[in-house]
């Protein structure tokens, strides 16, 4: 028994023995690894920074326009270049056709406490950007060339942010340092001043940091340059020059003339920047968004998409194409009469008085970008690989749908299959690449300071270039350039420049705003439409000829023939129902702050203007 | 002789050799008086295993005479026991006695008269031995000679020895938890006694966490219940079949259909819902066999393999310091027993069937429903159905897509074990097998369990148990999986009844479901299955000396391992919905023969394999040492011990799409370019140290102290550590000579109260430490991809334990013969520290985070739990029982964040529902409008509308037909703004579960009834907003509604502008009485003697219900169980189970 005992003893020994040799220190042995993350040793890790940089990129970098609308974006995609804002309920209000904003609406600064989505708060954003402009430059093994281009791309993409920041609110709460619930740095808003004095501040650091840095074409395309850093520098300075900060006739806030001095000198460093780095414009104005890669000088900054990478694709391509062709149009691509009218002729004189303008024949003899960017009724417009297509815009136009009078041609691949057209899933359409900044801007910006500081020849010359380019012949008028002899006119032709050359790419309305003529506008917005005569000419139109291939009567029409287009069609102008005229008010070239923003903090003043408003950005 | 019998029984070592079959059923079961018993010089010992297994006798004797004995050789059937130990016994120098249940053996002369007493002889020692009615020793009972001071308590093994003087001849024997019993003891000095135990249930064994304790000597509310009374219901697992038994335990089915979760809650244990997506789980904790598991093992553990279930349900689970704020459910599995080898085989089958199908309108009744809104909307002509039209619907006999799908099934259960062994080494083993088939879609639950374990006392006093066990569970289904199919359900439900399902075969694309068909999604191919399969390997070594100074000591060390892996498989391939051409006035019927367009629907990347691997690994690891010694009338015991776990898990999931070779579910059939998605790695390890004091005075005083400290890995170094104390007292009352002289009605009242802390630490691990997480989503650039870093957690360093301190009183008593037993506790619990997510709002937004999660909520809850027990014989043979539980509790949020300026922007629900109100008035579904009534007429809308000029409803002119509501903040309108709580509470008054037994003979049923009685309920939001359409069929009890020629309808116009807003209001609401009988059981025990005539040592046969019938419904259209009259039905089993033993 006992010696039973003693073994009972011995067993269990043995067994406590075994459960304590393994034994560790309880803090060790709950010390575990984070297998799900990265923790603060992502600032030694040179991939794990990139892939920070990279997302960074994908929430800040902007989009063709439309791509992202929400949070009631679309306050800000207004303009008087489409039918969008005239039928859009937010375009509506901020034009005051139907209705004011309140000062809850506009949202676009941050509506979420959450980052992990494009627009869900750009703090978010700048967080990302300063978490690795604090952290990166004390980092020990991370190549110091490789930090410099990363955190030249961080105070880039922060200016950037900030940038836009300041262009939608005037001035907003400038974060520049790291947070956590036990460091806040408690702000409210800062001015516009301040603001472009950190965006230029973060651009000079971003053009220092990238000096001598250049992106591999295959692998790294997109990244931004230290040509981009001075071309965002110099569209900074322009609008800090601009009449939305730089007011020309409001005692409160003098005009500050030296702005645009500086403005000026950004612009022809960026200019000249721009060519050093071997930026140019593309010969063809039509082929701008449809090259991509090194062949596509012009672009500065963009942002590359993919119709086969998971979650990389846009459906662009079927906003902008007709139902026949598996788009589902929409109304931003859908050009309003001002837009219309902004194409001068093809020797670049306005249709104001000319001759050679004809309203019902409007498409014939204008400026070659029209066709390059308006389908109207009947002309040519390639779409899933067929040549010779024609695009049929009348109402009721059997296999389409909507309306539309006009479609807009300048993001559409011709040769992209009819099946591909649809973004379904994570995949399709056509991938084409966002251009956020071409040379021809840093031209026209150019031009614009050239103008503002007495150098009308240069300003002249800089817009022949883009004039040459886009085909308008010199006619009797210099490209038309021969129209403008002062300051003041200078100043319109470029406006009206650049409302045709950029048409569509999201830049007029913040011209308008920049440059104080949005609450100008006359009229109201409308649209054209082409009516068919009556029922028998439609059916006539629509009777198939040649059943092979679908051959119409319709697609035999000369449509530069005014008798046989008058035979068949009537041009209408649509209004959409029940619009007033422009009538936006000024306070809203500083949006408001929405209640959500505005509440999280005792801090933080209403933008002025708006309801409780009292902070004035200016 | 006396004097050398004496001595030989005070230097005997006595034991039993006994072994303990459970009873079958709570109180309809029995023991043979007869033994069948063949042998060849079988050893003595054998034979009275045998006695005891088939009668429940047990051997009480000198150990030296058993192996002194010779071999026998016997050949019985059927014998009466007293002739069966006769016989054994002939040529044995031993005579016998049979007391009580017992077997006294003693040496031969024993059985001749005893000499007459001497004279002088003033006084005799008696020894005895106590036990239950199972045979079990009982400790601590009162032994006293009657009319004298002498007295004695029974030590551990149930044995004592008290001085009787000469002239006493009555012993009283007393335990709390039996009935008192009187014995006579002239001319014996050694007797055995059984105390019937009383139905108070106060001797039962009952499991707390690292050891057990009599009933008497808890002070916590701690419920019990013995897996057979639940074990023959044909629910999905355990915690379905708890449903309505135990106060204070909350069980909920997410839905009726096969595989989807049901889960408990103890005590209405809540979380900050914020924090539950960090983790936070109101659940309660399970531990299987003093191992931690989690929920899908306890939910794949087959009911026949459970011995018995405790949950602690206050701080009688601070011994679980760690995760035992939200209770522990503790289960204990079959142990091997000593003996033949027994096969017990028991299983049911069963057929499920909807107890209540969605009841829609008929196509006719549908487009007439549709053309009356037309008309009153003056709608355009092309909108109605024509006469035409109608008649040809009326004249239709489609199948509803419902009725296409849906079919009555079969469910059932086996499971088969062994159980046998010597005294030394005893096994199990069982395996079983549960299928649970879905009505529709091949839906399935099939769960494949193994359990074996082997004990064997290895050398004197240790004793070792290894135990293992398999499990394997298999969902499937041909469409998605999912908890309660209500979108798949929902669409086809809806279909109108105009539309054929298919038409040769080719399945129709009704305009409702937009390019898919739900049946032709069931017969694409489409599969989705999940499997999971499991091992634990679970052993101890018991170190329990029996003599010399370590008596009284029991040392544990228990190491338990476990694997889990399981899979996800999806495969969505193409299939083809057509596009019939229609006709009609309104273009809605269907043409069967012209098809105008065939469309695919799962095309290019919308097809789908999916491939998902996870797998986790578990140990746990724990020695405890345990001293526990009886000194007189002091109990006392002391536990320590150390525990230690890790885990870690890991998930992966690969899709593959764009399916290039229809057919194959394979993955080289697919784009070979997989969509990885983020894979899933998780760790976690644990150590904890606690301990245990209890003591316990004269069985009527217990003091218990109970400590954790507990380190988890959740939490930042510093923050690690928790500590846990609990303390308990316990008064056994009736124990008292004051309360026992006086009050007779009351046999035994025990007063009971404990306070304690317990803590968890179930949420997200290292949310105090910054994380930077892989975004696949990305960037490109050019054509280069490259995945995306984000950061996800803004650290909280101080992150730690949440705690909960409950106070419970109890009172347990049982009354009028032990008839009637009567369970009462109070609580109140004091969360703090709760896990909560920091109000983003109490940062700027401009700051650029979101808030942590930390420790901050604070709750009350309080409530009181009532379980009335009754059981009396009602005749001859006839026996009922009753037993009814309820409770009542409530709970105020005392601390919580919430975002102040929600106060007055216009979303009430999202924080009146919590912080500082009452719940039961200040719930989401309590908040809307008051309804004032319907407008019948014009005239009364006229009449209304002179009174209140400027009334509109959602900005709407009344119309007859809408209801119209108080306007509740004055200002002439009715808008969001007028919500308000409409009730003062919609919870019921008293809601209770009620558990019925009658017995007769062999006979036994058994009724569950679940009842609710007041309170609120509300027609559901699909049923309510259903508005139809052409696409879209709406409920029957959309018939009884207000139309110009129906102005009495119950129901208001469908274009009401509530409706349209889903508005609650007060006229949704119904009495929320339910009354339904849950589940049925009817037993018949087989006879001994036919079970023997076919070789069986024990037959039953039951026959089943589940769900059986609502008795009470407060809304008809749905089962009071279903959330929603889309989800899938409530499903009522009916089954016919044998349990039989070999």
């Amino acid at each position: 028994m006992k010696k039973n005992l003693n073994i009972s003893i011995y067993i269990l020994a043995v067994g406590i023995i075994m459960a304590g040799s393994g034994c560790k220190k309880t803090s060790d042995f709950l010390t575990l690894r984070d297998r799900n993350g990265i923790d603060a040793r992502i600032w030694e890790t040179e991939g794990a920074v990139q892939y920070l940089l990279n997302e960074t990129y994908d929430m800040i970098m902007p989009d063709f326009p439309f791509q992202y609308t929400a949070n009631n974006f679309a306050i800000h995609l207004v303009s008087d270049e489409n039918y969008f804002s005239a039928n859009d309920n937010w375009g509506k209000k901020v034009f005051n056709f139907n209705g004011f904003l309140v000062a809850n609406d506009p949202r676009y600064i941050a509506a979420k406490y959450q980052g992990t989505n494009i627009g869900d708060n750009r703090y978010f954003d700048v967080a990302r950007c300063n978490l690795a402009i604090a952290n990166l430059p004390a980092s020990q093994t991370i190549p110091q060339q490789t930090k410099r281009g990363m955190l030249g791309q961080f105070y880039a993409l922060r200016a950037m942010l900030y940038f836009n920041l300041t262009k939608y609110y005037g001035g907003v709460p400038l974060v520049l340092e790291p947070q956590n619930p036990s460091s806040l740095t408690l702000q409210g808003r800062v001015k516009a001043k301040v603001m472009f004095e950190q965006i230029v501040k973060d651009l000079d650091s971003a053009i220092a940091n990238l000096d001598g840095i250049s992106w591999s074409e295959s692998t790294e395309r997109g990244k931004l340059t230290k040509a981009a850093a001075m071309a965002l520098k110099a569209k900074a300075l322009l609008y800090w020059a601009s009449p939305q900060f730089n007011p020309e006739n409001d005692p409160q806030h003098p005009h500050d003339a030296q702005r645009w001095q500086t403005a000026h000198q950004a612009a022809k460093e960026a200019y000249e920047g721009c060519i050093a780095a071997g930026h140019a414009l593309m010969p063809d104005y039509s082929k701008i968004f449809q090259t991509e890669g090194a062949a596509n000088k012009e672009a500065i900054i963009i942002k590359s998409y993919s119709a086969t990478q998971p979650k990389r694709g846009h459906d662009v391509e079927a906003r902008c194409r007709p139902v026949s062709e598996n788009g589902q149009p929409h109304d931003y691509y859908y050009a309003s009469t001002h837009m219309l009218d902004a194409y001068t002729m093809k020797d670049g004189t306005p249709i104001t008085g000319n001759n050679d303008y004809d309203p019902e024949m409007f498409w014939l003899n204008r400026d070659p970008r029209f066709d390059a960017t308006m389908a109207y009724n009947g002309c040519t417009w390639k779409l899933s690989g067929k040549n010779n297509r024609r695009q049929w815009t009348y109402v009721n136009a059997i296999e389409e749908s909507g309306n539309r009078g006009l479609y807009c041609k300048k993001f559409s691949s011709p040769d992209l299959p009819f099946g591909n057209v649809r973004k379904s899933g994570d995949f399709g359409g056509s991938g084409m690449d966002w251009i956020e900044l071409r040379f021809a801007e840093v031209m026209l910006n150019y031009a614009e300071t050239a103008n503002e500081t007495g150098d009308l020849p240069l300003a002249k010359q800089l817009v022949r270039e883009i004039r040459k380019r886009a085909g308008i012949e010199e006619g009797a008028f210099d490209y038309g350039l021969a129209l403008a002899n002062s300051k003041e006119e200078m100043r319109d032709l470029i406006m009206n420049e650049r409302m045709v050359e950029f048409a569509f790419e999201g830049k007029r309305g913040d011209d308008l705003r920049r440059t104080r003529r949005m609450h100008q506008l006359t009229g109201t917005l409308e649209a054209l439409q082409f009516v068919v005569v009556d029922d028998e000419k439609k059916k006539f139109l629509e009777t198939v000829i040649d059943p092979q291939t679908g051959l119409r009567n319709r697609d035999t029409l000369d449509m530069t023939n005014k008798a046989t287009v008058q035979t068949y069609f009537n041009t209408v102008v649509i209004i959409p129902n029940g619009n007033a005229g422009f009538s936006m008010p000024e306070y809203y070239y500083f949006f408001s702050l929405h209640n959500q923003f505005i509440n999280s903090t005792p801090l933080l003043e209403q933008t002025i203007g708006w309801e409780g408003g009292t902070f004035d950005p200016l | 002789m006396q004097k050398s019998t004496a001595k030989t029984l005070i230097v005997m070592k006595i034991v039993f050799i006994v072994s303990t079959i459970a009873t079958l059923s709570a109180y309809a079961s029995g023991y043979s008086q007869t033994v069948t018993f063949s042998g060849k010089d079988v050893p003595l010992k054998n034979v009275f295993t045998a006695i005891r297994q088939q009668t429940g006798y047990s051997l009480f004797c000198n150990k030296q005479l058993l192996e002194l004995a010779q071999p026998v050789t016997v050949n019985a059937r059927e014998m009466p026991l007293n002739e069966f130990v006769a016989n054994v016994l002939k040529h044995q120098p031993l005579g016998f006695r049979i007391d009580d249940k017992t077997i006294i053996l003693s040496e031969k002369p024993e059985e001749k008269p005893a000499p007459p007493p001497a004279p002088e002889q003033r006084e005799k020692i008696v020894r005895g031995r106590v036990s239950d009615d199972e045979g079990e020793p009982l400790s601590g009972a009162t032994i006293t000679v009657k009319g004298t001071k002498e007295t004695t308590i029974s030590k551990e093994d149930g044995t004592f020895t008290i001085k009787v003087p000469d002239d006493a001849s009555v012993l009283v024997i007393s335990h709390v938890g039996t009935a008192t019993q009187e014995v006579n003891i002239e001319g014996k000095t050694m007797i055995a006694v059984t105390l019937a135990s009383v139905n108070n249930n106060m001797n039962d064994v009952v499991v707390i966490g690292y050891g057990s304790q009599k009933r008497y000597q808890t002070t916590g509310a701690v419920a019990t219940i013995k897996a057979s009374e639940v074990q023959d219901i044909p629910s999905p697992n355990i915690a379905g079949a708890l449903r309505g038994r135990i106060a204070g335990l909350g069980v909920s089915y997410s839905s009726g259909r096969p595989g989807a979760s049901i889960t408990l809650n103890v005590r209405n244990s809540r979380i900050s819902e914020q924090a539950g997506l960090f983790g936070a789980t109101p659940e309660p904790l399970y531990v299987i066999d003093n191992i931690i598991v989690d929920k899908a093992t306890f939910d794949n553990l087959d009911p026949s393999m459970v011995e018995d279930i405790s949950i602690l349900k206050d701080a009688s689970a601070a011994i679980y310091g760690a995760a035992g704020a939200k209770g522990v459910v503790l289960i204990t599995t079959k142990r091997g027993r000593a003996g033949v080898p027994q096969l017990t085989y028991n299983g049911y089958v069963g057929v499920t069937d909807a107890t209540r199908k969605p009841d829609m309108l008929s196509g006719y009744e549908h487009a007439l429903l549709l053309n009356e809104g037309y008309k009153m909307a003056n709608a355009q002509p092309n909108l109605f159905f024509s006469p035409e039209d109608l008649e040809y619907i009326k004249g239709l006999n489609y199948q509803s897509w419902f009725d296409a799908l849906w079919q009555p099934s079969v469910t059932q259960r086996h499971n088969l074990s062994v159980s046998g062994g010597s005294d030394r080494v005893t096994f199990f083993a069982g395996g079983s097998y549960q299928n649970e088939n879905g009505n529709y879609a091949g839906i399935k639950a099939d769960k494949y369990s193994f359990r074996s374990g082997i004990t064997a006392k290895l050398v004197r006093g240790l004793q070792a148990d290894i135990a293992f066990n398999i499990d394997h569970s298999i969902k499937e289904s041909k469409n998605e999986i999912s908890e309660n199919d209500q979108s798949f359900l929902e669409k086809l439900i809806q279909v109108p009844r105009w539309v054929p399902v298919s038409i040769d075969g080719k399945w129709v694309n009704d305009n409702g479901s937009a390019n898919s068909h739900p049946l032709g999604h069931i017969e694409s191919g489409f599969y989705h299955t999940n499997k999971r399969q499991a091992y634990r390997i679970n052993a101890s070594l018991i170190y329990q000396p029996e003599s010399g100074f370590l008596k009284g000591l029991t040392a544990r060390f228990q190491v338990s391992q476990a694997g889990d892996g399981g899979d996800v498989d999806m495969y969505r391939p193409n299939y083809q919905v057509y596009n019939f051409a229609r006709f009609g006035n309104n273009e809605q019927l269907y043409r069967e023969d012209s098809i105008l367009s065939v469309r695919d629907v799962f095309i290019g990347n919308n097809s789908l394999l999916r491939r998902g691997l996870t797998k986790r690994n578990s140990y746990q690891g724990f020695l405890t040492l345990q001293y526990a010694r009886t000194f007189d009338r002091h109990n006392f015991s002391v536990l320590v011990g150390g525990e230690q776990s890790a885990s870690n898990g890991e998930d992966l999931q690969v899709d593959w799409m764009n399916q290039q070779m229809p057919g194959y579910d394979d993955y080289w059939a697919f784009d070979q370019s997989p969509n990885v998605s983020r894979p899933q790695l998780t760790e976690s390890t644990k150590r904890s140290f606690f301990g245990r004091v209890s003591y316990n005075f004269d069985g009527k005083y217990t003091l218990e102290g109970v400590t954790r400290v507990d380190a988890s890995s959740n939490f930042a170094k510093g923050k690690i550590w928790g500590v846990f104390p609990s303390v308990g007292l316990g008064w056994v009352i009736s124990q008292e000579d004051f309360f026992r002289d006086r009050i007779n009605f009351i046999n035994y009242m025990k007063i009971r109260a404990n306070v304690g802390l317990t803590g968890d630490d179930r949420v997200n691990a290292r949310l105090w430490q910054e994380r930077f997480a892989v975004d696949a989503a990305g960037y490109l650039y050019g054509e280069n991809f490259v995945p995306g870093l984000q950061p996800t957690v803004i650290p909280n360093p101080d992150i730690s334990w949440e705690k909960k301190r409950t106070v419970n009183v109890g009172v347990d008593m049982s009354l009028l013969d032990n008839k009637l037993s009567l369970g009462i506790d109070f609580f109140q619990n004091y969360i703090y520290d709760a896990f909560d997510k920091g109000n983003d709002q109490n940062f700027p937004m401009y700051a650029g985070f979101a808030a942590p999660v930390v420790n901050y909520q604070i709750r009350y809850a309080w409530g009181s739990e009532f379980s009335i027990g009754y059981r009396t014989r009602l005749a001859r043979d006839l026996y009922f029982k009753s037993n009814i539980n309820f409770g009542f509790s409530n709970f105020v949020v005392d601390r919580m964040f919430y975002n102040r300026f929600l106060l007055w922007e216009n979303s009430p629900e999202d924080w009146q529902v919590d912080f500082g109100t009452d719940p039961r008035k200040y719930t989401s579904s309590n908040y809307g409008l008051i309804a004032l009534g319907m407008f019948r007429t014009q005239e009364e809308v006229d009449a209304f509308l002179g009174k209140n000029p400027n009334y509109t409803i959602d900005g709407k002119v009344p119309q007859p037909g809408w209801l119209y509501f108080e306007d509740v903040n004055g200002d002439g309108v009715i808008t969001d703004k007028d919500k308000t709580p409409m009730f003062n509470r919609t919870d019921p008054a008293l809601s209770t579960g009620i558990q019925l037994g009658l017995s007769y003979k062999s006979l036994a049923l058994s009724i569950n009834i679940a009842a609710r009685f007041g309170g609120k309920v509300f027609y559901d939001s699909k049923a309510r907003r259903s508005k139809p359409t052409p696409q879209k069929n709406v409920p029957v009890f959309w018939t009884d509604r207000w139309t110009p020629e129906n102005p009495n309808g119950k129901f208001p116009r469908w274009d009401d502008p509530s409706i349209d807003r889903g508005w609650e209001s007060t006229f949704w609401a119904v009495d929320g009485t339910m009354i339904r009988v849950n589940d049925m059981t009817l037993v018949y025990n087989v006879p001994k003697r036919i079970a023997g005539k076919a070789g069986l040592s024990n037959a039953r046969i039951l026959a089943t219900g589940n769900n059986l019938w609502v008795l009470k419904n407060p809304l008809k259209y749905k089962d009071p169980y279903s959330s929603y009259i889309y989800d899938y039905p409530t499903l009522r089993t009916i089954s016919l189970g044998l349990s039989i033993g070999l």
